[in-house]
């Protein structure tokens, strides 16, 4: 119960952000079996019927129910952050582990790559990729895990060349583990309390991003109810139905919210002497 | 310093040597084929093959990226395979208006993160502290995109203060070139007519960018100043009966400002990959909605283009940060 209080509620805001991302997850568990339409089904009697009675969202210009779309979309929404985080999250882990760890010439090149990586505003270098591979959820979520892996392989690098220091570290070499085995099961593991609170926040950053590919045309398509592609596809009504847009837009407000606090407890939790920065 | 500025500019020339490899390997290695987008849809196989000839795609990949380099150092891009204009020239038209919009928001930007920082670590703990703390997580999460499209509903739409894009009402002549910055351009000929309208069109799209990116800059400011001001130093000063307003202003908001600035490099970048959303908003004929367009018909020449010049500039904006931070910040070694 305490490390409960401790992770998840520690102050309003880390509460916030506790329930705010337990809301979301419940509306993607619950939301599509809740609605009785389907998300793809085209109803053209009832184009952009304003949120009331029958649709509590309102319809898009095909008759769509959007509550469907917001539900059903949520899973392609968080789905597509959360494979962005995690693959770029893997990828940085084991570059900058081993970077970290090997040190020297190895070590130098891969940092020089970051910074090249690192000096592309990240969206022009997805840009080009997603040109290169074509529009879609699966080259976005690459193109953006292949701009975001840099971060975290700094950051672990930087915290592998403290811990690789350390007498443990030096008495799992003296029994003669293998560098491999040293790197993934005694360093790495000792990074995590820094990483996972970095890619809990990352899903915010990575949600913005990866639906704004899909609101340039980019990212997923119509008529996949991502929510980016929704927002894309209301701007053209967004005069005479507002709703169209607004909605999915708190939807993805809310989720980038409550998934930041959570991560910004998570961290002042793990790491307290980081606090408030 | 000049030691510090030749290894910061011999870094420079490999990073940039590393962003056109990543970008040319990138934009021609890939399984879309450029010559069938340039020849058009309805162009037989001969004549897709008459165009990868004369745009040299038959040629081994290392050839033509070796004769892209030659071209760079001339500053030649090479042409547009849809306008077949210079791709330095198409991007020269464009890049001021972006330009505009960047610095714009970076300067308005920094001033209110700034403030606002200060105001919410001086109030600690007061109303206002909690209200501008909101405000910052609050701007976090919003997508730019969504709220260029909410403002742009609200104070043009409702509203009708504000036009809904473009850089000037259509049918209006910009002002003659000097900088290509319409603000500086009209102002500097005395035309304040036309700069007023031009900084009507500019507040839009410059909200969206600034309320999106001040979030995280306004937060590191609150907790750096209240750092500072924790200090031995600051309590010194106090002590020896200096007013507070000098303390605060002189000693502590100057040590905090550096790291702040670091950050606003960083945060450059980001408005730069901003840009490419609310240019398309907003009609701004710049690089981001040109950028787009290249993508979306495939006019690789102009895509390696645009991404260069945003990467050099990103470099230089960290570059002039990274020595304004020395300037400033005497403590920082020049290692």
């Amino acid at each position: 119960m305490k490390t409960i209080k401790k992770y998840f509620f520690r102050d309003i805001p880390s509460a916030m952000g506790t329930i705010i991302s337990l809301g979301i997850i419940l509306f993607m568990i619950i939301g599509p079996a809740a609605t009785k339409y389907d998300p793809l089904e085209v109803d053209m009697g009832a184009k952009l019927v304003a949120p009331g009675a029958s649709h509590i969202f309102g319809t898009d210009e095909m008759g769509r129910d959007l509550f469907s779309r917001l539900a059903y979309g949520s899973w392609y929404s968080m789905g597509t952050a959360l494979a962005v985080v995690l693959l770029a999250a893997a990828f940085g882990i084991v570059a900058g582990g081993i970077a970290g760890y090997a040190g020297g010439w190895f070590d130098n090149v891969l940092m020089r790559i970051c910074d090249v990586f690192l000096s592309f505003p990240q969206i022009f270098l997805a840009m080009i990729i997603a040109a290169a591979i074509g529009a879609g959820i699966g080259p976005t979520i690459f193109a953006l895990a292949v701009s975001w892996w840099p971060n975290y392989a700094r950051m672990v690098r930087g915290m592998v060349i403290v811990i690789k220091e350390k007498l443990y570290v030096e008495s799992a070499k003296s029994i003669g583990m293998h560098p491999v085995r040293i790197i993934f099961r005694i360093i790495i593991p000792q990074t995590m309390s820094m990483v996972i609170p970095q890619i809990t926040m990352g899903i915010g950053n990575a949600l913005i991003a990866a639906s704004g590919f899909s609101f340039i045309g980019l990212g997923a398509q119509m008529p996949t109810p991502e929510w980016g592609a929704m927002i894309s596809q209301g701007s053209r009504y967004v005069f005479n139905a507002p709703y169209y847009v607004v909605i999915p837009g708190i939807f993805i407000f809310l989720s980038v919210l409550g998934f930041s606090l959570l991560g910004d407890s998570l961290q002042e939790a793990t790491n307290p002497e980081l606090k408030n920065i | 310093m000049a030691k510090f500025l030749a290894k910061r500019f011999l870094s420079l020339i490999f990073v940039v040597i590393g962003i056109t490899l990543i970008v040319f390997f990138a934009t021609h290695c890939l399984p879309a084929d450029p010559a069938r987008a340039a020849a058009g849809p309805s162009a037989s196989k001969e004549q897709v093959e008459e165009k990868r000839v004369e745009l040299g795609l038959d040629k081994p990949v290392y050839e033509q990226y070796i004769s892209y380099m030659k071209g760079l150092l001339h500053f030649d891009m090479g042409k547009s395979y849809k306008s077949k204009q210079p791709v330095t020239k198409e991007i020269s038209t464009r890049l001021a208006a972006t330009m505009e919009l960047t610095i714009s928001s970076l300067v308005i930007f920094f001033i209110l993160a700034l403030l606002l920082g200060s105001i919410a670590a001086l109030k600690r703990n007061k109303l206002v502290d909690h209200m501008i703390r909101f405000f910052s997580v609050a701007s976090m999460a919003v997508p730019p995109y969504w709220l260029a499209l909410i403002l742009q509903y609200v104070l043009y739409y409702k509203a009708s203060l504000l036009p809904a894009g473009y850089r000037l009402p259509v049918g209006v002549a910009g002002p003659d070139t000097i900088t290509g910055f319409y603000l500086l351009d009209s102002a500097l000929q005395g035309n304040w007519e036309l700069f007023f309208l031009s900084v009507k069109h500019l507040v839009l799209p410059v909200l969206s960018l600034v309320i999106g990116y001040c979030g995280i800059t306004t937060r590191m400011m609150r907790t750096q100043l209240l750092q500072e001001l924790r200090q031995d130093y600051i309590r010194t000063a106090r002590s020896k009966g200096l007013l507070e307003r000098p303390v605060i202003l002189r000693h502590a908001m100057k040590n905090a400002i550096s790291p702040i600035l670091t950050m606003l490099g960083m945060q450059a970048g980001g408005m730069i990959g901003g840009t490419v959303l609310i240019e398309k908003i907003f009609s701004w004929p710049g690089l981001g909605s040109y950028a787009l367009e290249s993508i979306l018909s495939m006019d690789l020449l102009v895509i390696a283009g645009i991404t260069m010049v945003m990467a050099i500039i990103f470099i230089l904006i960290n570059l002039i940060v990274d020595i304004s931070y020395i300037l400033i910040d005497p403590r920082v070694r020049l290692s």
